[in-house]
């Protein structure tokens, strides 16, 4: 035991003493001096210098101040798409508004006089023309003289024209219907969207405006100089769309409105109406897995939420069952009408709604 | 010295000693007689490791040099006759022993065969014991500084570190640089303890290993040396 217990002092020992003088301390870490960073505080009001306003300083025309001016839309540029069928807003001719304004004012009245007793038509008609406001006579010259091609859409509705008017005129207004009718109505009406109406004021105005032309069946392509419609006869172009391009891509989805993009309904929206017409839905008797079938329909409204027609089908889904679920579906849109949640505020969003209507699928 | 050199000094360089020394000699009382006392538990457990190899050694090689002469073919009389007279250790306790109880009852004259295997069974069993608890002694020690030191170490800790913090609650000043030093020398606690407590776990492993081994070739032996007299005693019964 004595060799062990002097061998371990020792060992102990020696430990203890190499680990005085060979571990003295820590070595202090290495602190590194960083270079000051001159840091100047400067009032943000030095910057911003904003003064404090006061209630006697003169009105002053700045940024803050300024009212807001909403802009006009123009009136040709309602439609999204460029097809035809989109084509509701009227074409008009840009010759013949910048014409017609300039010569509404200086103008019209030498040239009418002269113009007049040429055709023998207008000569007739001057005993309407009198009601018809002078500023329409303007516009009306270039259409009704140049016998272009016409639409089928446009020819039918000048027959009506001269019909209501006095008969004997009949004859006459046919052949001048060939002219540019679409831009005549439209230009007074801008914002119309309904050709189909039969009888509004946008009817009327066309009606005058035929007079009128006679009155003054100046034409943007006659050989007449007149120095005071230079800017018209100097332009060349044709008769296009008066405002902002149509765009070139087919309309979108849902687009149906007269103004603004792809609706804005918002989803809840959209999902209280589906599930309001869900909950009216009966599924035709004995038909198997409606639930895999989509029904596009397409919904008007009126602003109080009842329909404003009956809804349409756009396509009838295929299968055996198609037709009836298609059916069953607009008898479920019908039935649960109106549908009053719908905000009033919004009802340009959901005026026409094309939903995809899907039969429940616990049916 | 006046008081405001003092102060001045001790603002200047806090506590810059960080040594070994150093940090044992600025320990509290109880942290010093922890430390103390885990040196104390080295040594003595390194004294027992180096005692016990020593040991271990010297039974291997004596049990070594007698299984030679044993099996040398020399005369069991005179093997015994040459061992007796002085202390033996690992086999030769188990062969003098043995050699003892057979020769009492041999020249006693007894009859009874069947009890002196029993009688020299039973001096083989309680011989080998008494030399595997010499073997063994102390090992145990070893067993308990390696489980206990690395928590008495801890007692040191904790005990430095609280009265380090009493000390910085006195002092009003948390500065790294005052509550380092105080944590530094209480952790020396724990190194210590684990210090004496590791080369304890490891030693003691080893060391009760090899006492089992040689435990176990003392049986090895007695086995064969109690089928021999048990020969011997049917060839002359």
């Amino acid at each position: 035991m004595r060799i062990g217990l002097t061998t371990s002092a020792i060992g102990h020992a020696l430990l203890l003493a190499w680990g005085l003088w060979q571990l003295p301390g820590a070595q202090p870490f290495d602190v590194e001096t960083i270079d000051a960073l001159p840091v100047d505080l400067v009032p943000i009001g030095d910057v911003t210098k904003i003064a404090e306003g006061t209630k006697t300083a003169p009105k002053n025309d700045n940024a803050s101040q300024g009212k807001v001016h909403n802009p006009v839309p123009r009136p040709d540029s309602q439609r999204v798409g460029a097809t035809e069928a989109d084509q509701d807003a009227p074409i008009t001719e840009k010759a013949g508004k910048t014409a017609a304004a300039k010569e509404a004012e200086p103008p019209p009245p030498p040239p009418k006089a002269p113009e007049k007793p040429p055709e023998p038509k207008p000569a007739e008609k001057p005993p309407a023309p009198d009601a018809a406001p002078p500023e329409k006579a303007p516009e009306k010259p270039p259409e009704a003289a140049p016998p272009k091609a016409d639409t089928g859409e446009i020819a039918a509705k000048p027959p009506e024209k001269p019909v209501e008017k006095p008969p004997e005129e009949q004859p006459k207004p046919v052949p001048p219907a060939p002219a540019k009718p679409l831009t005549k109505p439209k230009p007074p009406a801008p914002t119309e969207t309904a050709e189909a109406k039969p009888d509004t004021p946008a009817k009327k105005d066309s009606k005058t405006t035929a007079p009128s032309k006679a009155d003054a069946p100046k034409d943007s392509k006659s050989e007449k100089f007149d120095p005071n419609q230079l800017a018209a006869l100097l332009n060349k172009v044709d008769p296009s769309g008066g405002g902002g391009k149509s765009s070139d891509k087919a309309a979108s989805l849902g687009s149906e409105k007269a103004t603004g993009p792809v609706a804005n309904m918002t989803q809840s929206e959209l999902d209280a109406l589906t599930a309001a017409v869900t909950q009216c839905f009966n599924p035709p008797v004995g038909a198997a897995s409606i639930d895999q079938i989509v029904v596009p329909l397409r919904v008007e409204f009126t602003i109080d939420g009842d329909l404003a027609r009956p809804p349409v089908v756009k396509s009838v889904p295929a299968g055996p069952a198609g037709q009836a679920v298609a059916d069953a579906a607009v008898r479920a849109v019908q039935r649960c009408a109106p549908y009053p949640f719908l905000p009033k505020d919004k009802f340009d969003t959901w005026q026409v709604v094309n939903m995809n209507f899907t039969p429940p699928s616990s049916y | 010295m006046n008081p405001a050199e003092l102060t001045q000094n001790v603002l200047a360089a806090p506590a810059v000693e960080v040594s070994v020394w150093a940090l044992f000699w600025q320990a509290s009382f109880v942290v010093k007689l922890v430390m103390l006392g885990l040196l104390g538990a080295s040594i003595w457990s390194w004294a027992i490791i180096v005692d016990k190899i020593v040991a271990f050694n010297r039974t291997r090689r004596s049990m070594d040099r007698f299984e030679k002469v044993f099996w040398s073919g020399q005369s069991l009389e005179d093997l015994y006759r040459s061992l007796n007279s002085h202390a033996n250790e690992g086999l030769a306790a188990v062969f003098v022993a043995a050699m003892r109880e057979w020769k009492r009852s041999h020249e006693a004259g007894r009859v009874s065969f069947q009890g002196i295997t029993d009688r020299i069974g039973k001096v083989i069993d309680v011989t080998i014991s008494r030399e595997l608890e010499r073997l063994e002694a102390r090992l145990i020690f070893l067993a308990t500084v390696g489980s206990a030191g690395p928590f008495i170490g801890l007692f040191g800790t904790v005990w430095g570190i609280m009265s380090s913090f009493q000390a910085i609650a006195a002092s009003k000043n948390t500065s790294l640089v005052v509550v380092a030093p105080a944590i530094s020398e209480a952790l020396m606690a724990t190194a210590m303890g684990l210090a004496a407590a590791i080369p304890a776990v490891l030693a003691y492993n080893k060391l009760s290993t090899d006492a089992a081994k040689l435990g176990s070739r003392m049986d090895g032996f007695a086995d064969e040396f109690a089928a021999i007299l048990s020969r011997q005693i049917d060839d002359r019964s």
